[in-house]
């Protein structure tokens, strides 16, 4: 079911982002706190003695990564380099230069390319004392940015590492190494502890897509039988049994029903739907989507479900896509009329002081282009 | 116009602050303007295709050569946002929300489809996801 996604990005409603943003939750990261670091590699050792050949486990170090674009990398250098000569003896400092590049280009230059960028870069931070610590820059091979970063499925820089006991023990934003290394300088820091509360979140993490692939297992069998009256069933154990992913049932009993059943059986499981809230969401975009030759009564249905949605009419999309509705019904005064609420709804929101930016002026002269086009429809419908 | 921000358009990346989308509109026979619009998360920052050397890597666009039509004068992007950089020592342009770029072309036949790359990097006040090259594909009929 990737479609929700998209669904979402077309009507943008916020309820949806939530589902989604709980579905694509998946751990892709092989480098984890608590394993062995990777090598340290670099292709020059910017500045800093003495140089560093490989991580000593009898060291504490804290590894920060960065690049010469990057506003917080930057800003974060001094508050760095006081914590590096606070510890000084006790912890080492590595800044790491990455992804000086475009990330994933096909053509894009080697990292050793922008060298003397970075190194121009450093001296004229260590000039003004913003940056004191030891600094290295990413070989070709980029083996810091893939082997530590992407490893550990880090996005986004600054990034620091701190390494205690030959072992990763933290892994975050450096804005928080303050606490972290005062625990760490002490002894105290609980890596363990650590690694079990991360452990935990991903085991239920786990635990939701195994109900999720249990709950699809109990009716995938009579549905690849094409015994439709069994499969029907079976999803309304798979919902009584996992709630939290009734909708994902949902949609696949939704798909049953319109291909296999009549407009009368969709019907009324859409009506059925509709009673909570955000299945009937789905309902009015399962309806929206599908470009399939629709009863005159579900189209009917879609468009009261719709209205529906936004009772108070304040949201621009819903306005766009009843009208959108209504002229499918063949309501084309009405889809004009819809089409200019939208166009007034978004500009309204766009004056607003609450503007979010996520409409723009063509998204506005588009609804107003609609009406116009369905306002045409509605005269010529009067003419015959 | 209804359709024209159809195709969402993302990578692999879980992080996801901006998203790309694209559309065309014919003005005549022969030309048509291109948009490309990213929607940009709350607190995220887009930078300006005239950021200088030493700050923050600008929004950039390369089309392909085509026989079926040639580009008409450079990008266009809406005024941007302008402040001092500390950090880099500079002014540095951005958009936030939301920003349209355009690109007019001209057309050789009735219909033409665009193609090319843009890449473009994010940062918020805490932090900044690296530089990332996309491909588009913009039909125009």
């Amino acid at each position: 079911m990737r479609r929700v996604p998209t669904l979402v990005a077309c009507l943008g409603l916020a309820l949806f982002v939530n589902i989604t943003l709980s579905l694509k939750a998946q751990d892709t990261a092989t480098l984890h706190i608590g394993d062995v670091p990777p090598p340290i590699r670099y292709s020059k050792w910017i500045q800093g003695s003495p140089k560093i050949l490989s991580l000593d486990p009898n060291k504490v170090y804290v590894v920060e990564f960065w690049a010469t674009w990057c506003g917080p990398c930057v800003q974060a250098m001094p508050h760095l380099s006081g914590l590096s000569k606070k510890y000084a003896g006790r912890i080492t400092f590595v800044g790491v230069d990455v992804w000086e590049n475009s990330h994933d280009a096909d053509d894009k230059r080697p990292q050793e390319t922008y060298l003397p960028k970075v190194v121009q870069f450093v001296q004229g931070q260590e000039k003004l004392g913003r940056l004191t610590y030891n600094v290295v820059a990413d070989n070709n091979a980029e083996d810091m940015g893939k082997n530590w970063l992407k490893a550990a499925g880090i996005e986004g820089i600054p990034s620091s590492f701190v390494i205690q006991n030959g072992k990763i023990a933290w892994i975050g934003h450096p804005y928080y190494l303050d606490s972290i290394l005062t625990s760490v300088n002490a002894g105290k820091f609980d890596v363990e502890g650590t690694v079990k509360k991360i452990n935990g979140e991903k085991q239920k993490r786990l635990k939701m897509d195994a109900q999720l692939a249990e709950g699809q297992g109990l009716y995938k069998g009579a549905v690849d039988a094409k015994d439709y009256d069994k499969a029907l069933v079976l999803i309304d154990t798979a919902v009584a049994r996992y709630p939290n992913y009734s909708y994902r049932f949902a949609e696949d009993k939704w798909k049953i029903l319109r291909e296999h059943y009549g407009d009368d059986q969709v019907l009324a499981y859409g009506q059925a739907l509709e009673k909570d809230h955000l299945l009937g969401q789905l309902v009015v975009i399962w309806l929206y989507m599908d470009k399939e030759p629709q009863a005159q009564r579900s189209k009917e249905f879609a468009i009261e479900a719709c209205k529906r949605m936004d009772p108070n009419g304040v949201n621009y999309r819903v306005w766009n896509y009843l009208a959108d509705l209504q002229a499918r019904a063949g309501h084309y005064s009405d889809a004009a009329a819809s089409a200019r609420k939208a166009a007034e709804v978004a500009k309204a929101d766009m004056d607003g002081k609450n503007f979010n930016g996520d409409v723009t002026q063509m998204d506005i002269d588009g609804f107003i282009e609609k009406a116009a086009g369905y306002q045409k429809k509605a005269d010529e419908e009067q003419h015959k | 116009m209804a359709s024209l921000m159809i195709g969402i358009v993302g990578s692999a990346q879980i992080l996801k602050p901006v998203k790309w989308s694209y559309g065309a509109k014919k003005v005549s026979e022969t030309e048509a303007i291109v948009f490309l619009r990213a929607t940009i998360d709350s607190g995220w920052h887009v930078y300006s295709q005239h950021v200088k050397e030493g700050g923050p890597i600008p929004t950039n666009f390369t089309f392909d050569k085509s026989a079926d039509y040639s580009l008409d004068g450079k990008t266009v992007e809406p005024r941007p946002t302008t402040r001092m950089e500390k950090v880099f020592g500079m002014n540095v342009s951005y958009f936030e929300r939301s920003v349209i770029f355009q690109q007019k072309v001209k057309l050789k036949k009735g219909s033409a489809t665009v193609t090319g790359k843009l890449g473009y990097m994010t940062c918020n006040d805490k932090e900044c996801l690296p530089p990332d090259d996309i491909k588009f594909s913009i039909p125009i009929n």
